[in-house]
C-alpha cells in the first residue's frame, strides 16, 4: 500500500504547477517559463523556415512552407469570413503556440496549457479580441446593440455569454490537457518502456491537436459572429 | 494548478502578444507577401501576354487585309492590261489591214500608169513608123511589089518595137 501511496503522491506533485523562481517577490511559474521557451522556439523556427524566400524559383522547403501557411490561412479565413479575415494571423499564431504547448509533454516538460493561468490568458485574449473585432466592424453603437440581438429579451443571455465563452474555452483546453497529462503520468508510472507510446499518440498528439483545432475554431467562430 | 495568478497570467498574455506581432510581421507576413507578389507577377505576365497576342492578332488582320487588297489590285491591273492589249491588238491589226489595202491600191495604180505610159509610147512609135512608111512610099515608086516590101518593112519595124518592149 505504501508504494501506491507514494505513486499517488508523485502524481499529485506532478500535477501542481511549481514556481520556478521569484522575480521581485513574485513567483514565476513553470507555465510562464514554458511559454517563453515555446514562443521563442516557434518564432525562431518560423524565422529559419521562412529565410531566403524567393518570388521566382522557390525551393522545395519554401513550397512546403508556403502551402502550409496557405492551408492554415485558408482554414481560418474560411471560418472567420471575409470581414474577419484580418484576424487569421492571430489565430495561426495561437494555433502554433497551443499545438506545441499541448504536445510539450513529449519533450519531457510540463505542458503550459496544463496550468489554468495559461488557458485563462488565451481565453481572455480571445474574448477581448472578439469584442474589439465587434467594435471595429460595427462601431460602438453597433457593438452595444449586438447585446439586444436578436431581441431585447436576450440581453442577459448575451451578457452571460461574454463570460461563458472565455470560461468554456479556458476550462475545455485546461481540462483536456490536464487529463491527458494525468493519464500519461499514470501510464509512465507503471512503465516507461513501449507502453506509453500508443497512449502518448492518443492523449498528447491526437487529443492535443484536436484541442488546438477546437480552441482556434471556436475563437474564429466567435469573431466571425461579432463582425457579421 | 487551479489558482489564478494575475502576474503570471499577464506575463503569458504579453508573451503571446509579442509572439503574435513577431509572427505576423516576420513569418506569416513574409510568406504571404511572397505569395502575393508572385501572384502579382503572374497576373502582370498574363496581361503582358494578352497584350502581345492582341497586337499579333491585329497585325495578322492588317496583313491579311493588305494581302487581299494587293490581290485585288493585281487582278485589276492584269484585267486592265488585258483590255488595253486587246485594244492595241485590234488597232494594230486594223492599221495593218488598211496599210496593206493602201499599198495594194497604190501598186495597182502605178501598174495602170505604167501600162498607160507604155501604150502611149507604143502609139507614138507606131505613128512614127506610119509617117516613115508614108514618106518612103512617097519617095519610091508605087506598085504591088513595092507595097509588099513596104508591108514587110513595117512588120519588121513593128516586131522590133515589140521585141524591145518585151525585153
Amino acid at each position: 500500500m505504501k508504494k501506491v501511496d507514494a505513486y499517488i503522491e508523485t502524481i499529485k506533485e506532478e500535477m501542481n504547477c511549481h514556481t520556478v523562481f521569484t522575480l521581485g517577490g513574485v513567483g514565476i511559474k513553470e507555465s510562464v517559463v514554458a511559454t517563453l521557451i515555446i514562443t521563442t522556439v516557434v518564432f525562431l523556427v518560423g524565422l529559419i523556415v521562412t529565410s531566403g524566400l524567393r518570388v521566382e524559383n522557390p525551393s522545395r522547403r519554401q513550397l512546403a512552407v508556403e502551402s502550409f501557411v496557405l492551408w492554415l490561412e485558408g482554414f481560418y479565413a474560411n471560418t472567420l469570413g471575409e470581414k474577419g479575415r484580418r484576424y487569421a494571423p492571430y489565430m495561426m499564431t495561437i494555433a502554433c503556440y497551443v499545438a506545441i504547448a499541448n504536445i510539450f509533454d513529449i519533450f519531457g516538460m510540463k505542458p503550459p496549457t496544463k496550468d489554468m493561468n495559461c488557458t485563462a490568458a488565451l481565453a481572455i485574449m480571445t474574448i477581448v479580441l472578439v469584442q474589439y473585432a465587434g467594435i471595429r466592424a460595427r462601431g460602438v453603437k453597433g457593438w452595444i446593440h449586438s447585446f439586444v440581438e436578436p431581441m431585447p429579451a436576450m440581453l442577459p443571455m448575451n451578457i452571460l455569454e461574454l463570460f461563458i465563452k472565455p470560461v468554456s474555452l479556458c476550462m475545455r483546453l485546461f481540462g483536456n490537457v490536464l487529463g491527458a497529462f494525468v493519464v500519461m503520468s499514470l501510464v509512465q508510472g507503471l512503465t516507461k518502456f513501449i507502453l506509453p507510446v500508443p497512449f502518448a499518440l492518443y492523449f498528447d498528439f491526437f487529443d492535443g491537436l484536436i484541442q488546438v483545432y477546437v480552441f482556434t475554431f471556436l475563437s474564429s467562430m466567435y469573431i466571425s459572429e461579432a463582425v457579421e | 494548478m487551479l489558482s489564478l495568478d494575475p502576474f503570471n497570467l499577464v506575463c503569458i498574455i504579453v508573451n503571446l502578444i509579442v509572439l503574435y506581432i513577431l509572427m505576423k510581421k516576420f513569418v506569416f507576413g513574409r510568406v504571404l507577401n511572397v505569395i502575393e507578389s508572385r501572384q502579382q507577377m503572374i497576373n502582370e505576365e498574363k496581361a503582358g501576354a494578352k497584350a502581345v497576342r492582341e497586337e499579333a492578332d491585329r497585325l495578322k488582320k492588317e496583313y491579311e487585309e493588305n494581302l487581299r487588297q494587293a490581290d485585288e489590285t493585281s487582278n485589276r491591273i492584269v484585267q486592265d492590261a488585258k483590255i488595253r492589249a486587246q485594244g492595241e491588238y485590234s488597232r494594230i491589226m486594223e492599221r495593218a489591214a488598211a496599210d496593206a489595202e493602201a499599198m495594194k491600191a497604190s501598186a495597182q495604180k502605178s501598174i495602170a500608169q505604167e501600162r498607160e505610159k507604155t501604150m502611149d509610147e507604143l502609139h507614138g512609135q507606131i505613128m512614127d513608123l506610119a509617117v516613115e512608111a508614108a514618106g518612103k512610099i512617097m519617095s519610091e515608086k508605087a506598085g504591088p511589089e513595092n507595097d509588099s516590101i513596104l508591108y514587110d518593112a513595117f512588120i519588121k519595124e513593128a516586131g522590133d518595137v515589140d521585141g524591145a518592149k518585151d525585153e
